[in-house]
């Protein structure tokens, strides 16, 4: 494991000194991204504090939901990201071999060789937004609440990993690039907002079946103690970083499998 | 039992057919069709440590699938492979630490990171110890002549460059073998010259073990003792160069220059090959001296001048490719 580390931080001191060096395409990357999801934040205040509430959540709670899923998806993106996108392109073209004749693990080397610094920009973005909206809502700061953001943070981060390793790993046997990827950004959309706006079919697809409403939702709700779904046992949202264990598992074991098909290419 | 033992190997790959339009692409979502393509069949071959081999054969004639086969990339289907007492593709994290691999085709260079740092980097990943890593980079930056160029980022540095770093990065661990598919493809005569340099200094030095595949006959007269010849995934030929070259040269070729052609008269051990403006290149058998030949070639001819010209391996490869090819009936 310490191996591990220090080698990925040698990769990414290395990465983080290759992208400075376009400092200009570096700027322009974080300024487009704090214009659009800046965009989006001012909407969503705007909108709800029209309404007044929605789903029982006011317009600083669902700021802060939105703020957690884009913290946490930066932190697991500028270690996965770059990987996981990469990933069709290498196997197609046969880059994916160098990844083979290395004396460390296929799946480590890939990681190592992948810092994508550019998710600093998203992660300043949500931190502002966090530290606006949190003193806003019924939150208490203190040790034992602090101890579960940390937590919830982590978990959550976990399962954004989970769905970019799993979807990645379908790049294997696809070899083409494969639509997956696309069709769980858009379902994502589903937990831009609390899913108590939604029928009881819904929040159990969500919950269950593609359980995105733990990557914000549930987290948010143990967090802000707020009132979780109606439908389901309270004890849901702290079956969180249960269920990162479990998804961050099973995306690895795919991603090994779809390793085992691996044919290279000609040439 | 062999430093590298390659016993009946086969790799058969299973290619999913694709159907022409939409239509066809939207059928094969439900219903696939595979083909089946053999590239190596049956192979089998003895190394011992210290040796560099030659691996040669046409574009698609399965070089680099047993290259691949012997870095652990791929798996064969049938047949084993043992590398210095490893099992490559069962063990690759412990073959990998044991072995250097170029692939010209491909660059292993992290493409933002000045070659530099990618050395750091290697020296890290291969556990590379501090007296090894320097003298071995003093070595190669030597060797291969790469000191004006350590401090550039990858993407900045030309094809021989980057060749002469993926070299240097390949044998910077000290590896037991070194395989390199096609390392002097698409570079200048200089940088062939320092790559072939580098490669017989560290086999002399550090008795690494070299395949080397090529379509450079040159890289192979300047390089091995030891040749394989492969087509259409089976071995024509394994043996020495010096060999190869008694076996399969069927003479050499005089070539006569004339003011006025006199007529040409068919004798034995000799044919006209060809014929342009004002010379013919007549080819002789390997039986007659070159002497006699002349001799006998100036008295029925009289041409103003003669030149003798041996065939090359290239010549010589060239006619047993072509021939296999006549002989073999492949399905188009």
């Amino acid at each position: 494991m310490k191996e591990h580390i220090k080698l990925y931080l040698l990769f990414a001191k290395q990465t983080i000194r290759g992208e400075l060096v376009h400092r200009a395409s570096f700027i322009t990357g974080v300024i487009g991204q704090w214009i659009s999801y800046g965009t989006t934040f001012i909407t969503l205040y705007f909108l709800i504090s029209n309404f007044g509430d929605l789903g029982g959540w006011k317009a600083e709670e669902v700021m802060f939901l939105y703020a957690f899923n884009l913290l946490s998806y930066a932190i697991a993106a500028c270690v996965f990201f770059t990987p996981c996108i990469n990933l069709p392109t290498k196997i197609r073209t046969g880059e994916f071999d160098g990844a083979l004749i290395k004396p460390v693990n296929p799946f480590m080397h890939e990681i190592y060789n992948g810092f994508n610094f550019g998710y600093i920009g998203h992660t300043i973005l949500s931190i502002i937004v966090i530290a606006i909206t949190l003193p806003q809502t019924d939150y208490a700061f203190n040790i034992q609440n602090a101890f579960m953001f940390l937590i919830m943070l982590i978990s959550s981060a976990l399962i954004q990993a989970s769905l970019l390793i799993a979807v990645s790993s379908i790049s294997f046997i696809t070899i083409n690039e494969n639509p997956v990827g696309d069709l769980i950004f858009r379902f994502k959309q589903f937990v831009d907002y609390p899913i108590t706006i939604y029928s009881a079919s819904i929040q159990i697809i969500l919950t269950f079946v593609l359980p995105l409403a733990f990557l914000n939702f549930y987290p948010v709700t143990a967090i802000l103690r707020t009132p979780s779904s109606p439908y389901l046992p309270d004890f849901v949202p702290y079956l969180t970083p249960l269920m990162a264990g479990l998804m961050f598992f099973l995306s690895i074991k795919a991603w090994n499998k779809g390793l085992s098909k691996y044919q290279s290419s000609g040439s | 039992m062999s430093f590298i033992s390659v016993k009946n190997v086969s790799k058969t790959f299973k290619i999913a057919k694709s159907k022409p339009g939409i239509l066809g692409s939207l059928s094969s979502l439900f219903h696939r069709e595979y083909e089946y393509k053999e590239a190596v069949k049956n192979i089998s071959f003895e190394l011992e440590k210290g040796e560099i081999v030659g691996y040669i054969g046409p574009n698609g004639a399965g070089k680099s699938t047993t290259i691949k086969m012997l870095s652990g990339i791929l798996t064969p289907t049938a047949g084993s492979i043992e590398v210095n007492g490893i099992i490559p593709y069962n063990e690759r994290k412990r073959n990998a630490a044991r072995i250097g691999v170029v692939f010209g085709q491909r660059s292993q260079l992290y493409w933002d990171l000045p070659i530099e740092d990618t050395f750091e980097v290697y020296k890290k990943m291969y556990k590379i110890d501090d007296n090894t890593y320097k003298t071995n980079k003093k070595l190669f930056i030597d060797v291969l002549q790469m000191s004006d160029f350590m401090d550039r980022p990858v993407r900045q540095l030309s094809l021989g460059q980057k060749m002469k770093a993926n070299l240097a990065l390949s044998m910077l661990h000290d590896p037991d073998i070194l395989y390199l598919d096609e390392p002097t493809i698409g570079l200048d005569v200089m940088s062939k010259k320092a790559l072939r340099e580098c490669i017989l200094k560290i086999n002399a030095e550090k008795e690494t073990t070299i395949i080397l595949t090529t379509h450079d006959m040159d890289d192979i007269e300047s390089t091995c003792k030891r040749l394989i010849l492969i087509d259409e995934g089976a071995k024509l030929y394994d043996g020495g160069l010096d060999l190869f070259k008694e076996e399969y040269d069927d003479g050499y070729s005089v070539i006569l220059s004339f003011d006025d052609f006199p007529v040409w008269q068919n004798h034995r051990g000799y044919s006209l090959e060809s014929k342009d403006e004002h010379t013919w290149t007549v080819s002789v058998n390997s039986d007659i001296l070159a002497k006699n030949a002349l001799i006998e070639l100036i008295r029925m001819y009289d041409p103003i001048n003669v030149a003798v010209k041996e065939s090359s391996i290239e010549q010589i490869v060239g006619n047993i490719f072509s021939e296999n090819n006549k002989t073999s009936n492949r399905p188009q």
